[in-house]
């Protein structure tokens, strides 16, 4: 039978291609998958590794999140803890090759999943977070997982939910002799709230997301009237220094009148268009305030914000409320 | 005849079918796997173009996939008969149908829509000559937004706000002419009947009417509008409007307007 041999040959020739292709190994990009973490000193004894620009995508890994160092007699107490597995290996070995001291404590400020991931190289009883955020992430923490595999791809290799194993409550710690005061605010994300960290010593305050720097805040779980709140506590604090959540450190409060700035115009903004009859596709399609135009993801977290708040404005305003 | 010449004549050939078909049926610009469906199922065979005349404004990714902003301006179509808004490749594919006695008056249609996937979003109108204009884009989407509970169905107090209604209207003007927009908000669930022990239950029909009961437009809408929608028309003229709702049980409600 010729014709089914012929057949058969080339089924076989086309099963060896397929397997010399699939043998071939996928050969990364220079730097691609590797999170280049270096901490940077910006006060006595306090650090941060700076985030990149960007939201998340393949390229940046997740990486656009700020994360704090505090260096105590035995060790470093590390604020928030990145996005991946991969990140915390990072994390871990940056501190390592850094300090040549082991990770003491991480905190972690809230619940969003660019924030905690990473934690889960630390042991577990070293990770602290709010009972609030602890119960979210227990409960969400796989959703969380699978939305940043989805972008984020083989970033997040090896990657599960995180569950911190020590509790964060509002009061003054003392970590080897570093005192370290935890603050209870919120607004950022949601009835979980927002906790900052107050190093003493340096008087630097790690604000986590209620803070951001040049870069549009985010607001899927925002409550804006808490959030303001908590800007105030930290101008009535008025820090030496206030790191960001995402973007790059500047002097005094001038990022957390950035922040109020952006909160205010995006509030007033949604109103003004709700109460003008603006649909919610016309609200998206508008150009974004020129004032912040230069900040990164102005436009994208514009959009982003109009879908988390504008049809809560504007059941209010056909409700015949007129303001927040 | 050589081999280069049998091959001129095939393109010759090709190209000759393609633009006979394409007078007919112009090519999908969204290049979609279900538009001849789409065109069968939705606008019912009838002849189409794709038009600049009806304008879809849309996000480029579904943030949030149960509720999606879709606003549709109509430009230049002097008669319009019919709007239907559709996304191909959604499991319910129709989102809302607008119709009229006579001429279609609204000139601007605003809803929230749930995208359970990737898919073209679209807007075509029909005019007096049976033409549809079609318009749309696509949206990128994690998905889900069909297949999620409503809120509504696991919220004990789903019934505080259960029917109400209530609208709102603003006075605009194109250069002199004035035209009324209307906003109105209706609590209801729209369940898809997708999540296992939450059946299908959805508005069915939002009739605008005016004081004395003269129709305006009706709407068509199916469980693929988001829950709690807002729905924006465009009306001519400054005639107040009244909006009353039903959906697929039977329930009716009335819009309360706040002005």
């Amino acid at each position: 039978m010729p014709a089914l041999r012929g057949t058969l040959v080339w089924r076989l020739i086309g099963l060896l291609a397929l397997l010399v292709a699939g043998w071939v190994p996928e050969v990364p990009a220079e730097g691609s998958r590797t999170y280049r973490l270096e901490p940077v000193a910006v006060g006595d004894g306090v650090w941060m590794i700076e985030g990149g620009p960007g939201h998340f995508d393949r390229d940046n890994g997740g990486a656009i999140v700020n994360i704090g160092l505090i260096e105590t007699d035995q060790g470093v107490v590390l604020v928030d803890a990145g996005p991946s597995r991969a990140y915390g290996e990072a994390l871990q070995a940056a501190v390592r090759r850094t300090f040549g001291r082991p990770v003491q404590r991480v905190l972690l400020t809230h619940r969003h999943p660019d924030h905690v991931l990473g934690a889960q190289v630390f042991p577990s009883e070293r990770v602290c977070a709010a009972a609030g955020t602890r119960a979210v992430l227990a409960e969400e923490g796989q959703a969380m997982v699978d939305d940043l595999f989805r972008l984020l791809g083989d970033w997040m290799r090896g990657t599960r939910a995180v569950q911190p194993g020590c509790s964060l409550e509002a009061g003054t710690i003392d970590v080897d002799g570093r005192q370290l005061r935890i603050l209870a605010a919120g607004g950022h994300s949601g009835a979980e709230g927002d906790w900052m960290v107050l190093d003493v010593a340096s008087d630097t305050l790690f604000a986590g997301d209620l803070v951001f720097s040049r870069r549009a805040p985010t607001t899927p779980h925002a409550d804006l009237r808490r959030w303001r709140q908590a800007l105030t506590v930290i101008e009535a604090l008025a820090p030496a220094r206030v790191i960001p959540g995402h973007g790059p450190l500047q002097p005094g409060l001038k990022a957390v009148d950035d922040t109020r700035r952006w909160l205010d115009a995006l509030e007033a903004g949604l109103w003004q268009n709700a109460a003008a009859g603006l649909s919610m596709g016309e609200a998206l399609a508008l150009p974004v305030d020129p004032a912040f135009a230069a900040w990164d993801q102005a436009g994208a977290e514009y959009v982003r914000s109009v879908n988390h708040l504008y049809p809560g404005i504007m059941a209010r305003v056909l409700k015949g409320e007129s303001g927040p | 005849m050589g081999p280069s010449r049998r091959l001129l004549l095939g393109i010759v050939l090709i190209s000759g079918s393609v633009s006979l078909a394409s007078a007919a049926n112009p090519p999908d610009p969204l290049q979609s796997p279900t538009w001849e469906a789409m065109h069968q199922r939705v606008l019912s065979g009838a002849s189409y173009q794709f038009s600049d005349a009806v304008r879809v404004i849309m996000p480029e990714r579904a943030e949030d996939a149960t509720r999606v902003p879709v606003h549709v301006e109509l430009r230049g179509l002097d008669n319009p008969r019919e709007l239907v808004i559709f996304a191909d490749l959604n499991p319910i594919t129709e989102v809302i149908r607008l119709r009229a006695d006579s001429t279609l008056p609204a000139r601007g249609v605003g809803i929230q829509m749930k995208v359970q996937q990737a898919t073209p979003i679209r807007a075509a109108v029909r005019d007096a000559q049976g033409q549809w204009h079609v318009a749309g884009h696509w949206i990128s989407a994690a998905g889900g937004g069909c297949g999620a509970p409503s809120r509504a169905s696991v919220n004990p107090d789903w019934n505080r706000d259960f029917g109400l209604a209530t609208g709102r209207r603003w006075v605009r003007h194109t250069g002199t002419v004035p035209h009324t927009r209307i906003n109105v908000l209706i609590h209801h669930p729209m369940d898809t009947g997708f999540v296992a022990g939450i059946p299908r239950f959805h508005l069915e029909r939002v009739a605008v009417r005016t004081p004395s009961g003269a129709s305006v437009l009706e709407a068509m809408l199916s469980a693929a509008v988001s829950e709690n929608p807002i729905l924006s028309f465009d009306l001519p003229g400054t005639d107040t409007v009244a909006v009353e709702a039903r959906d697929n049980n039977g329930n009716p409600f009335v819009v309360e307007w706040v002005n």
